[in-house]
């Protein structure tokens, strides 16, 4: 199941695994052509063509090779290779010196902001049933906007999930959500900032309810937490959303995103040892013995570990903050030129995702199919309807051909010469 | 507006029986547990559809504890988007806001998919 829902069904007229391997060459061009198929590379977290893709290759490139170096490497057996175990120890400290982190944290590991997420609903989960043992129906309150992946594990799980409704500003309504617990909350979150709309929650005023009500706050900073420190080093103000808000217990935030890692790699800090010890588990109910991992998942390979070590110790907070710049003067620029194309608005977001309107009444998805025709793509947003561009320190080509490309598309969906059958094929 | 108002009743109606009717409806019916409105932007038309249970059963009017809500912009176009074959016009439909989903889409999804 993709991200769009579409399913893949391929057939095959006989079985494809070969009874003999074939040569490194045969083997090679079969991947190649796997990768000609792809229209366009998809990299990092955002949605961007060509070849120029950021205005540092060569991060992106030294990422690659770091990743190449150590993917398979073993992170559940790091305690047996003291380079890699050194290499992840460096990785968390430095993720707590980017983040200006408080001493004392505790810094995990995981395959990605889903997993960060679970963790940190699993941690919250496991401390309230040691201190409300007699709830029979835990349940999180969290606003309608937080990513999806808390519906899935809570899915999972059976965990029962609030959405509350946000307010006007599209923002959590802080108040709404202190109704909405009761004697079971055991969970409220907020963005920092969230992915549907690029804003901000009230992340203190959402802490402060925590606090009253004794529960566990957690800041899912996923998408903007590794970009945050260094725009606001770079002369941006953002909204307060980490540890020194009293109250936030864990931040999910990801290395995969904003830290240029190659994925999968994400965070999950807890603000001490304290609730630390709520994630951590150790089977020993089975033949081979105590068994403990890092989060949620066995085997990991290192070589993420190792593109964030690489990209880290390359770029130095001077290059950080160089392309949290970038990032700012490419929002700037993406929101000048869409805002010059009769009938389209940008949002005022805080940080990333971009997200625009478009005319009244103009199908966004005409749009979409559209610019994906000109293999320019986004993504979509349901509620309400917009388009979203994650923004990274891009090439101004590659803004300068979305701008273009939406100027020549927007009349045509206009006219009527495009309509939603151009987004059929990606279904 | 007759139509539309018919449309919603029938919907019910189709709902209640093929959970009488189908097995395999019956069992999707009892993983699900929600309450969805569909309406007009001015409220002039509502119904409210129940799931519980592995029971399927519809009110005249909008709860207000709804999990779904399906809001159009007015009957004629309701009525025209959710008898369509067509699976890409619902989408059109809430890409142009002409529907507008508050809540969790995949209810939405699944009842279109009924209507249709």
């Amino acid at each position: 199941m993709g991200y769009f829902g579409a399913s893949e069904e391929p057939r095959f007229d006989s079985d494809i695994f070969p009874l003999t391997g074939g040569t490194e060459e045969e083997v090679m061009a079969g991947l190649d052509e796997f990768e000609a198929r792809d229209l366009e590379k998809i990299v990092g977290h955002s949605i961007v063509y060509g070849v120029q893709l950021m205005k540092d290759m060569d991060a992106a490139r030294i990422a690659k090779l770091a990743n190449m170096k150590f993917v398979r490497n073993n992170m559940l057996y790091k305690e047996l290779q003291p380079g890699t175990l050194r290499m992840s120890i460096e990785v968390k400290r430095m993720i707590k010196e980017m983040l200006g982190y408080p001493d004392g944290v505790r810094v995990r590991l995981t395959s990605g902001g889903s997993e960060s997420l679970y963790c940190a609903i699993n941690a919250a989960y496991q401390w309230f049933r040691h201190e409300k043992p007699r709830v029979k129906e835990p349940e999180i309150v969290v606003p309608y906007s937080i990513h999806g992946a808390v519906s899935k594990w809570c899915h999972y799980t059976g965990i029962k999930l609030k959405r509350i409704p946000l307010g006007s500003n599209h923002r959590a309504d802080v108040s709404a959500m202190e109704q909405a617990i009761t004697k079971n909350t055991f969970f409220i979150a907020g963005s920092a900032p969230c992915w549907p709309y690029g804003l901000y929650d009230d992340i203190e005023g959402l802490a402060a309810v925590a606090g009253r009500h004794g529960i566990w706050m957690h800041v899912d900073a996923c998408l903007g937490g590794f970009l945050a420190p260094f725009i606001e080093k770079a002369g941006h103000k953002l909204p307060a959303w980490d540890f020194r808000i009293p109250g936030v217990r864990s931040i999910s935030a990801d290395l995969h995103k904003y830290g240029y890692a190659c994925k999968p790699l994400s965070s999950i800090t807890f603000r001490g040892a304290e609730w630390e010890q709520y994630h951590e588990f150790t089977a020993s109910d089975w033949p081979d013995g105590p068994y403990s991992t890092e989060a949620i998942c066995g085997s990991t390979s290192a070589g993420p570990v190792a593109s964030a070590w690489a990209v880290m110790k390359f770029l130095g907070e001077q290059g950080y903050v160089e392309l949290a710049r970038r990032c700012l003067e490419v929002k700037r620029r993406y929101t000048e030129g869409i805002n010059s194309v009769e009938g389209l608005r940008c949002w005022e977001t805080d940080l990333t995702p971009l997200v625009f309107q478009v005319p009244e009444g103009m199908d966004i998805f005409a749009v979409i199919g559209g610019l994906f025709e000109r293999k320019v793509y986004c993504l979509p947003g349901f509620q309400p309807p917009l388009i979203k561009i994650v923004v990274d320190p891009v090439t101004d080509e590659v803004i300068d051909r979305f701008v273009g490309s939406l100027r020549e598309v927007v009349p045509l969906v206009r006219k009527g010469d495009i309509t939603i059958e151009s987004i059929r094929p990606y279904l | 507006m007759v139509k539309f108002s018919l449309l919603l009743f029938v919907l019910g109606a189709k709902l209640r029986l093929t959970g009488l009717a189908s097995k395999e409806f019956r069992k999707l019916l009892h993983r699900e547990k929600f309450i969805l409105v569909i309406r007009t932007a001015d409220g002039d038309r509502a119904r409210t559809f129940h799931v519980r249970n592995g029971r399927a059963w519809a009110r005249r009017g909008a709860e207000p504890r709804a999990d779904t809500e399906l809001v159009w912009c007015d009957a004629e176009t309701a009525a025209r988007i959710m008898l369509s074959k067509n699976d890409l016009d619902v989408y059109s439909a809430i890409g142009s806001s002409t529907l507008r989903i508050m809540g969790n889409f995949k209810y939405a999804l699944w009842f279109m998919k009924l209507a249709g």
